[in-house]
């Protein structure tokens, strides 16, 4: 190069340098006083009566006070809730809800009973398409007996129904807030209300705006009713959606980010040795299952098959091979890095509302797998057994389904694992039967057990196992694969109406132990949630639960 | 010149139509649909037939897309519906199109400061040490995938080095310049370049072309200084086939955006789309791809008219 060249380089270079450092001086200046989140996901509607996502929970958490909610041992506590103390009435056909009196809404209206009154009614009108509707209850009335007391009547007793509002009335709206219905508008179930995109609640914090696909911001609540709450030093929380977890992580690690909703289990020990960063490790709400098809062959019958003890028999042996040859503890210890709760059945083992009888039985018997692989052939079973396993391309799924694959090759059987993205996947498992197992997760979002017997397995047209399905061939609304599935139906409408806790108990253990006979699904494990926020926010740790929130009401400093 | 406008904007016409025809029919053909993500766990088959109706879903896929295609030429493209419950989607892509538009033009920007100067060095130095380094960068440049190399930023700039902006994450224009800029550095540089290492191939073969030409000898022969005839005449009209690829660049930037915002977690078009298709928001997902299409269709149009101006020998117009 000349020189003439050189000092033309040399030049434009430094001059990029100065600049460039200029600009990331400037950059490097952090924002006292705010409080910035990392979410995995964009929320998508932010009104508690419509909102299904993990994404628009963590805001409107923060923005509105539920009903009643779950402490962190999952039991219905009022800490932070609107309602303070409840009744039930003896036969638990009525439950008497008392306010807590002072609750200032974030548009300066107070909160009474007329709003929760209209919280109630909202959902429960069917016009509004709020997919709470059916978690609310067999609610037949309302009434209001002063300003802050209301009584709610059922259809039939409901002593479950703490449980389940805790999930329907995630946040307490007021009156008129969600706005009226136009023809211009669209229907909520579509469109959303008035607080998909501007929430109003009576929560820590309010709304202030939503930048799409980058952050939502909010700001305290200077009239919040619980003392010390939001903590002092925090002037703003800005959430950002940040997909990526290896990108989460290094937001945390720099500091510009001081909460993470979740940590992967790869990277949790790394994280935790960090400084400047506390970890927690708690026991999750997510079940990682292997769903069977319960529709088609190998684990089930066809409609031509109805009534064909031989072929019900087989399709019984088929699933029983299957409960037997997954070994969990190696997917536990290889996958989840040893930090999951292995399930004996479809509930928390250390749960009284689970089965004793399950709780602690053998999980993994190569000889008895085998036993019952011999069975399933002599029944008339395709040799080798040969299945296709779909599974979410995101998280661990597809690792756990190849984990699978391998431990069922040492039998013999052959298996394709089919990675889908989740909209595929739920629609594969819900509206087909062109599919034999599937591995997913779902989320215990509400504590009662006997709901879930309801959402995943009761005569409702939408579990994900194929117990029944709504298939337009077939003779019932059913699928008469497992022959005790009316007889389940029943026991479960005798439970969810029992007063006798202890009564109510046995009939849930008689349940889950029906679902484990007839291996309706193959329940694997528990996966902890793993969180992770920097030292400057103190206090944070004490509001985790099972549920993974992000709950900020519990902060108690923040030197940002 | 206004005729070839004409003739461009009409032939633009079936391209739109064989577009959204691609697009509607690739959409609704993928497995999954937006109830099913709508309702997550709270599935009610009561409450799934009726949002099925409400969305127009049950009707056959030609009235589908004639009620699509109806409303876009009315102007209007919907409402995103698993996205950003009942956002109208014109105004989520305009919110977000100056963040795509922002990254691509930084890139560019980077991708030419490295590619102008690198193509013409390496052309005045051919085959000489700096030209085999230059080669060689823009052959990396080429075969590191952009999502790749930002992984790799993030991992030195936001892990070891623990700079705030290294993390990605985007900074509106309206908290500051140099937070705005400082924060778009990195995806700037990811997404650049690869279009840099093109660019910078394309400018030094046009200049080895241009630097054989007779009129290049003959100014060298009347004694004009070797500088001035690379700046007046080499550089000059070495840059009509690089502003092809130039233009063609922007296109491929705009898709090449889609996994840097995503990487980056910058709140562009890209990462629009990206969520839509994931979360089966068919409306988003239908109006973005069809904006992009519009946009590349503008885009090349603006390149060839930007011909004439570069070269007043080009005339546009078949007779003409």
């Amino acid at each position: 190069m000349t020189a003439k060249e050189v000092v033309l380089v040399h030049s434009v270079v430094r001059r990029l340098l100065v600049a460039g450092l200029g600009v990331l001086l400037l950059a490097g200046l952090a924002q006292a006083g705010e409080i910035h989140v990392g979410i995995a996901t964009e929320p998508w509607d932010l009104d508690p009566a419509t909102y299904t996502d993990t994404g628009s929970g963590y805001i409107i958490q923060n923005v509105y006070d539920p009903l009643i909610e779950l402490g962190t041992d999952n039991e219905p506590t009022t800490e932070f809730a609107v309602c303070k103390s409840w009744e039930f009435s003896d036969d638990a056909t009525s439950i008497t809800l008392h306010l807590r009196e002072g609750i200032k809404f974030h548009d300066g209206t107070d909160l009474t009973a007329e709003d929760v009154k209209y919280n109630f009614e909202w959902i429960l009108d069917p016009e509004n398409d709020s997919p709470m509707r059916k978690v609310v209850g067999p609610v037949t009335a309302i009434d209001i007996i002063d300003p802050y007391t209301l009584k709610v009547t059922f259809e039939k007793p409901f002593p479950e129904v703490l449980q389940y509002w805790a999930r329907a009335f995630a946040g307490i709206v007021p009156e008129g807030g969600h706005g009226t219905r136009s023809a211009e508008k669209g229907i909520a179930g579509v469109v959303g209300t008035d607080l998909s995109r501007h929430p109003v609640g009576s929560g820590p914090f309010k709304f202030v705006e939503w930048v799409s696909g980058s952050h939502i911001v909010l700001e305290p609540f200077d009239e919040y009713w619980a003392e010390g709450v939001p903590a002092p030093g925090i002037d703003r929380v800005v959430f950002e959606f940040i997909g990526d977890d290896a990108a989460k992580m290094a937001a945390l690690i720099s500091g510009s980010i001081h909460i993470v909703d979740k940590v992967s289990f790869r990277d949790f020990d790394f994280i935790s040795r960090m400084p400047g960063i506390v970890t927690k490790r708690i026991p999750g709400i997510q079940e990682q299952y292997v769903a069977l098809d319960l529709g088609a062959h190998p684990f089930g019958i066809t409609a031509e098959e109805v009534g064909d003890q031989q072929a019900i028999a087989r399709a019984l042996a088929a699933r029983k091979f299957m409960m037997y040859a997954i070994d969990r503890e190696e997917i536990r210890d290889e996958i989840f890095f040893g930090m999951a709760t292995i399930m004996y059945g479809p509930w928390y083992p250390d749960s009284e509302w689970f089965s004793p009888k399950l709780r602690g039985r053998k999980l993994h018997d190569p000889e008895l797998a085998r036993q019952y692989l011999e069975e399933y052939y002599s029944l008339g079973g395709e040799k080798p057994l040969k299945f296709r396993i779909i599974a979410t391309n995101a998280q661990w799924f597809v690792d756990v389904a190849t984990l699978i694959q391998e431990q069922l090759r040492q039998y013999g059987v052959e298996t394709e694992v089919i990675p889908v993205d989740k909209a595929t996947f739920f629609d594969t498992l819900y509206e087909t039967f062109d599919w034999e197992a599937g591995v997913e997760d779902w989320g215990y979002g509400n504590f009662s057990a006997l709901y879930w017997m309801y959402a995943g397995y009761y005569r409702n047209h939408h579990n994900h196992n194929h117990w029944h399905h709504a298939a337009p061939d077939l003779p019932e609304n059913y699928h008469p694969t497992v022959p005790g599935h009316a007889e389940f139906c029943a026991l479960y409408d005798e439970a969810i109406v029992e007063p006798d806790i202890q009564r109510r108990k046995e009939l849930t253990w008689r349940l889950e132990e029906m679902l484990v006979e007839n291996v309706v699904r193959i329940d694997l494990m528990i996966a902890d949630n793993l969180h992770a926020w920097r030292d400057t926010v103190v206090g944070y740790g004490d509001g985790l639960n099972s549920e993974g929130d992000i709950n900020l009401r519990y902060i108690k400093e923040f030197h940002g | 010149m206004g005729i070839y406008v004409l003739k461009r904007v009409l032939l633009a016409i079936p391209t739109l139509l064989v577009a959204s025809l691609l697009i509607f029919s690739l959409v609704h053909m993928a497995p999954g649909g937006p109830i099913r993500v709508m309702l997550g766990q709270l599935q009610d088959p009561e409450l799934i037939e009726r949002l099925r109706h409400q969305l127009g879903l049950d009707l056959p896929l030609y009235q589908q897309y004639a009620k699509w295609m109806g409303n876009l030429l009315r102007g209007d493209l919907g409402f995103s519906i698993t996205v950003h419950r009942g956002a109208p989607v014109a105004a989520l892509i305009g919110q977000r199109i100056s963040v795509t538009m922002e990254l691509a033009a930084f890139s560019m920007v980077i991708a030419l400061l490295i590619a102008i100067p690198a193509g013409i060095v390496s052309a005045l130095r051919q085959n000489r040490l700096s030209d085999h380094v230059a080669r060689l960068i823009a052959l990396a440049g080429v075969s590191i995938p952009n999502f790749f190399l930002g992984i790799v930023l993030i991992l030195i700039f936001g892990v070891y080095l623990r700079q705030p902006w290294g993390a990605g994450g985007f900074v509106p224009l309206s908290r500051g310049l140099g937070k705005n800029l400082a924060h778009l550095v990195l995806p700037a540089i990811a997404l650049g370049t690869a279009y840099a290492a093109i660019i910078m191939r394309m400018m030094r073969s046009a200049m080895l072309d241009v630097m054989g030409q007779d009129y290049v000898r003959t100014a060298r022969a009347m004694g004009i200084g070797w500088y001035s005839i690379v700046r007046q005449d080499i550089v000059k009209n070495a840059l009509i086939p690089v502003i092809t690829v130039i233009g063609n660049s922007i296109g491929y930037l705009l898709g090449g955006s889609i996994v840097t915002e995503t990487v980056f977690r910058l709140p562009g078009v890209g990462n629009l789309v990206i969520n839509g298709i994931f979360r089966r928001d068919f409306p988003v997902i239908q109006a973005v791809v069809l904006f992009i299409v519009v946009l590349r269709i503008v885009i090349n149009l603006v390149v060839d008219l930007t011909y004439g101006v570069l070269d007043p020998r080009i005339r546009y117009g078949g007779a003409e």
